[in-house]
C-alpha cells in the first residue's frame, strides 16, 4: 500500500468538475513533478491531499489515513502555495520559533540561513514582503519542516531567475540529506526536469501519465522527412502533432513506430523531451496554436 | 523518513499559546478603548443632588458598568474577527485540523476574558485614585473594594459576548444566509419589536442571583464555542 493512495476521486465546485475519477498511488521517497495546464486539476488535487477541501466522491488515503481532519497527516504534511497567510503581528523571527513548536523535525537553523542568504530579513512581516519573498519565504518555510510529504505548488511565482535557480537546488540539496515525497506543480517542465524522479501529467482532472522521467522522455518520437516515407514509417498510425513545412513532420508514440522499416532511410527519428511529451498530450490539436491560424 | 505524532492536547496547547501572542494586538486595542471610557466615566456614571437652601450635597456613583459594557462590545468584535475566514486561514500554515483549531479560539478567547476582567477592574480602581488626586473628592466604595462575585459576573458577561460574537462570525463561515438572518433577528430585538422575549431573556438570565446567572452564562458561553466546533468540522478552508 502507497503512502499517498488516490481511487476514482471527484472533486466539483458547482457546475464545474475540477477531478474526475482521478486515480494514483505513491509509495517511497522520491520527488515528482505535478504537471498539466491552467485548470487541469493540479492545485484541487494538492489540497485535497492536504485535507483543505474534502472529495466530492472517492477516497484518499494518507499514511492509511483520510487526510481531512487527521493530525497525524497534518503533522506529516505541507502544502506551500502562494495564498499561505500567517498571523500578521508575528515577525519572521517569530513565524519561524512558531513552527519549530508545532513540527518535530523543524530546521531553525536551516531557514535562518536559505532567509539570509535570499536576504529577507528576520525582523520582517510575512504580509510586508514582496511577492517574490514571500514566495521564497513560504518555500523555506516548508523545506526546513521536513515534513514526510511537502507539497509544493507553483513554489517559484514571484521570484526572480536568480534566486528561482538558487531555491531549485536548494529543494535538491534537502531531499538528498533528508528524502521525502515531495510534489512540485508547475507550468515549466523544463525548469525543474532535472531535480525529478517521476512525472504526474493532469488533464481535465484525470491522470494522462504517472511514469518515471526516463520512460516519459522515451515515449514518443519524431520522425522528419519526405511525406509518404514518413507516412509509411508509422503506419498510418494515431498522430499527436504534424507539421507540413519543407519537410513533413510527425511525432507518434515509439512504441508504434515500425522498427523493421529500412533503417538506410534518410528520414530522420529522434526523442521528443518530457515537455514536449506532456504538452503534446495535453494538446487539443495536432498541430498546436498552428492550426488556429492556418484554418 | 519516520513520521512525527502529535498528541491532541499538545496540538491544543501550542497552538493556544501562539494564538495568544499573534492576537494581543487585541489587548492593545482594549486599553486605548479604556482610556476612551475615563473620558466618558470622568463625571461619574450617574450623579443624584439633595440640599436645602444653605447645603448642596452632590454624589456622583462611579461603577464598573461602563467598563463593563464598552470591553463587552471589544470581546465581542474580537472575537467575531479571530473566527472570520482569514484569521482561520492562518491555520493552514500550522499543524491543526477544524477542531483543535476552534478548541485553541474558544480557549484564547476564555484567556483574553479573563485578562479583559482584570483590565476593567484595574481601570476602576486608576479611575477612581485619579479623580481622588485630581479633584479631591473622598471617595467611599459602595460594596468592598474588591468583590469576587462582582468579578465573576464581569467576567462571565465578557465572555458571554465574546462566545455570541464567535458563535455569529462562526454562522457566517457556514452560511451567510444563516449569519444574516441571526442579524436580522438581532436587529428586531434592538428596535423593541421582540420586547416581551427580551424582557424573558433577561429574566432568564438576572432574575435569580448573581451565583444562577454565572452558571447559566459558563453554561450559554460553552454552548456558544462548542456549537461552531460541531457545525464548522466539515467545513472545507482553502487560502486561495
Amino acid at each position: 500500500m502507497g503512502d499517498i493512495v488516490c481511487n476514482l476521486l471527484d472533486k466539483n465546485y458547482r457546475n464545474k468538475k475540477a477531478l474526475n475519477k482521478l486515480s494514483c498511488s505513491i509509495e517511497g521517497e522520491k520527488i515528482i513533478g505535478l504537471i498539466g495546464r491552467n485548470g487541469a486539476g493540479k492545485s484541487t488535487w494538492l489540497k485535497l491531499l492536504a485535507g483543505h477541501l474534502k472529495p466530492t466522491d472517492g477516497e484518499i488515503r494518507i499514511f492509511g489515513e483520510n487526510p481531512f481532519n487527521s493530525l497525524k497527516v497534518a503533522s506529516n504534511l505541507i502544502l506551500i502555495e502562494d495564498t499561505m497567510t500567517f498571523p500578521p503581528f508575528l515577525n519572521i523571527r517569530e513565524l519561524l520559533k512558531m513552527a519549530g513548536d508545532f513540527y518535530q523535525n523543524w530546521q531553525g537553523e536551516l531557514a535562518e540561513g536559505l532567509l539570509k542568504y535570499a536576504d529577507i530579513p528576520l525582523n520582517n512581516y510575512h504580509h510586508k514582503l514582496s511577492k517574490g519573498q514571500a514566495s521564497t519565504f513560504n518555500l523555506i518555510y516548508g523545506l526546513a519542516t521536513r515534513c514526510a510529504i511537502t507539497l509544493l505548488d507553483e513554489p517559484m511565482n514571484g521570484m526572480d531567475e536568480g534566486i528561482r535557480t538558487d531555491m531549485y537546488r536548494a529543494i535538491l540539496k534537502e531531499y538528498i540529506a533528508n528524502p521525502r515525497i515531495i510534489i512540485i506543480s508547475s507550468h515549466h517542465l523544463a525548469e525543474i526536469e532535472h531535480l525529478l524522479e517521476e512525472i504526474m501529467l493532469i488533464d481535465h482532472g484525470e491522470v494522462v501519465l504517472h511514469l518515471p522521467l526516463e520512460a516519459v522522455s522515451q515515449m514518443l518520437v519524431r520522425i522528419k522527412g519526405e511525406v509518404n516515407e514518413v507516412k509509411e514509417m508509422t503506419g498510418y498510425q494515431d498522430v499527436l502533432y504534424e507539421k507540413q513545412d519543407v519537410s513533413y513532420e510527425v511525432i507518434i508514440e515509439r512504441n508504434k513506430l515500425d522498427e523493421t522499416y529500412d533503417k538506410q532511410s534518410k528520414t530522420l527519428i529522434q526523442s521528443v523531451s518530457a515537455t514536449e511529451v506532456c504538452k503534446l498530450l495535453t494538446n487539443k490539436s495536432k498541430g498546436g496554436i498552428d492550426d488556429v491560424f492556418n484554418s | 523518513m519516520s513520521l512525527t505524532h502529535k498528541t491532541f492536547p499538545q496540538v491544543v496547547l501550542t497552538q493556544v499559546k501562539w494564538k495568544v501572542m499573534a492576537y494581543s494586538q487585541a489587548l492593545i486595542t482594549l486599553l486605548i478603548l479604556q482610556i476612551v471610557m475615563y473620558y466618558f466615566n470622568y463625571s461619574g456614571s450617574g450623579m443624584s443632588t439633595r440640599g436645602n437652601g444653605l447645603l448642596s450635597l452632590q454624589t456622583h456613583f462611579y461603577s464598573l458598568d461602563g467598563f463593563v459594557i464598552s470591553t463587552c462590545l471589544w470581546s465581542f468584535v474580537t472575537a467575531y474577527l479571530i473566527q472570520t475566514k482569514d484569521y482561520r486561514k492562518t491555520n493552514l500554515s500550522i499543524v491543526s485540523n477544524r477542531v483543535t483549531g476552534n478548541i485553541a479560539n474558544a480557549l484564547v478567547l476564555v484567556f483574553y476574558s479573563f485578562i479583559a476582567t482584570i483590565i476593567v477592574h484595574m481601570s476602576l480602581y486608576i479611575l477612581v485614585a485619579f479623580i481622588q488626586l485630581v479633584k479631591g473628592i473622598t471617595m467611599f466604595p459602595d460594596v468592598s473594594l474588591f468583590n469576587f462575585l462582582h468579578f465573576l459576573v464581569s467576567f462571565c458577561l465578557i465572555l458571554l459576548a465574546a462566545s455570541s460574537g464567535y458563535f455569529l462570525s462562526s454562522l457566517f463561515n457556514l452560511s451567510k444566509i444563516l449569519g444574516g438572518l441571526f442579524v436580522i433577528f438581532f436587529g428586531l430585538f434592538l428596535f423593541r419589536v421582540f420586547d416581551e422575549q427580551l424582557l424573558t431573556i433577561m429574566r432568564f438570565y438576572f432574575e435569580a442571583g448573581y451565583l444562577l446567572f454565572i452558571v447559566k452564562a459558563l453554561i450559554t458561553a460553552s454552548l456558544f464555542f462548542t456549537l461552531p466546533v460541531v457545525f464548522l468540522n466539515r467545513k472545507e478552508v482553502v487560502r486561495g
